[in-house]
């Protein structure tokens, strides 16, 4: 697509004060919120320097891609990023480039017979469209990048893995275990195994409201898994109810040792690493 | 023939020495991307059965790995390719249980079940190819 | 061929695998294991695997067929040190090694076996 004509070129550059307080004008009506978060000081600061960056960069043409548009490209990534940071809506981003054309055209217009130069104002008004996008897509980014740190917080917390003695390990299994959970659980308890090497690792499911054929597949796969690393699992919590639907169901939990209680089920564990506690002396 | 970059692997892959290699290469490649070690060991314990089976079943298997991006992901791609016999039917070879050789059975279907994305193609008399792709989490 | 030793102590042989072994080494290691077996008459082997940064299906296929060879020589197999990542990946791909003895490190397999060769009273 053609460059930007000299002559418009070196209106824009005379024009750049004009063009500036007229954006500015526009911001205050219609994105009060953007400025509030910006600041007065820095939107001045920041109108200016976009303003440069923007007009030098439109001499070579509207492919964004190119060199000359980087740091336009960077300043609006920033912005977007550090908008979404502070939930501004997207559209509101958005406009801060948008609104550039209603500071641009009228002057343009103004100074010339509107027809003199289509192509130039045709070519502005694809960059700022092409920007605006840029803004949107860096949201888009935030975004996954937010709710990504929010989901590793929220699985981090939801398996904790406490040492009950030496070479005892329990994990307190509580709300639905799904595939993506047991396979966190999986990963964190064979974690503690290798560092704690607890021989004896208990599973209590009391905190588990339903155990189907799926958990008690996934309580199997994560015995035998600790079995592959030479530690012994014991489930406890099983009481009437579920003794009741996992037998009703044709579940085989024959390979795993359970138990009703967790006193039984760290008995046991007692028992099987050799270990004796003596009480009331 | 054997061409080792930062981000790119091509190497043949026609004796069980070059199948170790192949681990380590890819295992390396990984280290550097960023991906965790369960990752890693779950997708060099792919590229060992895909390696050992073009050392097995065709004379002129070759392995490239690189890095790829898509927006701000990043991922390792690793195609497996031979021009030997070809597989028949790719749905039973990728059967549990199925075996042509001496392992568990798990080879085909196995290295599958560790892999983000895997695609295979093949036809018989002129050879396998299996693309897999796994991205930084 | 491979460097790896196969140590000797009471009645037990300990083979610790120390790198990764290529399809044919390893098949040549089967071998030799069950070779002192049966020049020394061990009654318990331990495979320790806490090196090994990979087992695909071969490895385990040669480790479990190796664990009944030495069954049948009356001969108890330990494997012991198995990596988490190792596990995980052997889990996922829904190969479940069973019917052989596992320990967290040597000297829970040492255990272990003692406890195994005690019970069968020969």
């Amino acid at each position: 697509m053609a460059r930007l004509n000299e002559e418009v070129k070196t209106i824009l550059k005379s024009k750049q004060t004009d063009i500036l307080d007229l954006w500015k004008k526009h911001l205050f009506t219609k994105s009060k919120q953007l400025i509030e978060l910006i600041g007065l000081d820095n939107l001045n600061q920041r109108t200016t320097n976009f303003l440069t960056q923007f007009i030098d960069a439109l001499s070579i043409g509207d492919d964004i891609s190119q060199e000359n548009y980087k740091r336009t490209r960077e300043f609006l990534s920033d912005l977007s990023q550090e908008m979404t940071q502070k939930n501004l809506t997207p559209s509101e981003t958005a406009m801060f480039v948008f609104s550039v054309k209603d500071a641009i055209f009228p002057l343009l217009m103004a100074e010339f017979d509107g027809k003199k130069f289509v192509k130039s104002i045709l070519l502005i008004n694809s960059v700022i469209d092409q920007l605006g996008l840029v803004t949107i897509e860096e949201y888009l980014n935030s975004r996954e990048i937010i709710i990504r740190e929010q989901q590793n917080a929220l699985t981090e917390t939801s398996v904790p893995v406490v040492k009950v003695w030496n070479k005892i390990i329990m994990v307190p299994l509580v709300g639905m275990l799904d595939s993506s959970r047991t396979e966190l659980m999986l990963e964190t308890l064979l974690e503690s195994i290798e560092d704690t090497q607890a021989k004896v690792a208990i599973l209590d499911i009391s905190g588990i409201p339903i155990v189907d054929t799926l958990v008690a597949g996934h309580l199997i796969k994560t015995a035998t898994a600790a079995r592959l690393m030479g530690t012994d699992c014991i489930i406890t919590g099983i009481g009437s109810k579920i003794s009741q639907t996992m037998v009703q169901l044709g579940i085989d939990l024959s390979a795993v040792v359970s138990r009703t209680t967790l006193e039984d089920g760290l008995k046991l564990a007692f028992e099987i690493t050799n270990q004796k506690i003596k009480l009331g002396e | 023939m054997t061409n080792i970059q930062r981000d790119k692997i091509d190497i043949p892959v026609t004796s069980f020495e070059e199948v170790i290699l192949a681990r380590q290469l890819v295992r390396e490649l990984m280290e550097r991307l960023g991906f965790s070690l369960l990752a890693q060991t779950r997708i060099v314990t792919a590229v060992s059965e895909l390696a050992r089976n073009m050392v097995v079943h065709a004379k002129d298997g070759r392995l490239t790995a690189t890095k790829v991006t898509q927006g701000a992901r990043v991922g390792v791609n690793c195609i497996f390719q031979d021009s030997g016999p070809g597989i028949e039917d790719i749905d039973q070879a990728m059967r549990e249980g199925y075996s042509t050789t001496k392992s568990l059975g798990l080879g085909l279907g196995g290295a599958k079940k560790l892999c983000g994305e895997f695609n295979i193609t093949s036809s018989m008399g002129k050879g396998t190819k299996i693309d897999i792709t796994e991205w930084v989490k | 061929m491979s460097d790896i030793a196969i140590i000797k102590i009471g009645n037990k042989i300990i083979v610790p695998i120390q790198n990764e072994l290529n399809d044919i080494i390893a098949e040549k290691l089967q071998a030799s294991i069950l070779k002192t077996i049966e020049s020394v008459g061990a009654k318990g082997l331990i495979i320790d695997v806490s090196t090994l940064s990979i087992i695909d299906s071969f490895m385990g296929r040669l480790l479990v067929d190796t664990a009944k060879m030495a069954q049948l020589m009356g001969c108890e197999t330990a494997l012991t040190g198995m990596r988490k990542e190792v596990v995980l990946t052997l889990v996922q791909l829904g190969l479940i090694i069973s019917d052989i003895n596992t320990s967290l490190n040597i000297e829970d397999g040492i255990e272990l076996l003692d406890r195994i060769i005690r019970g069968r009273n020969d």
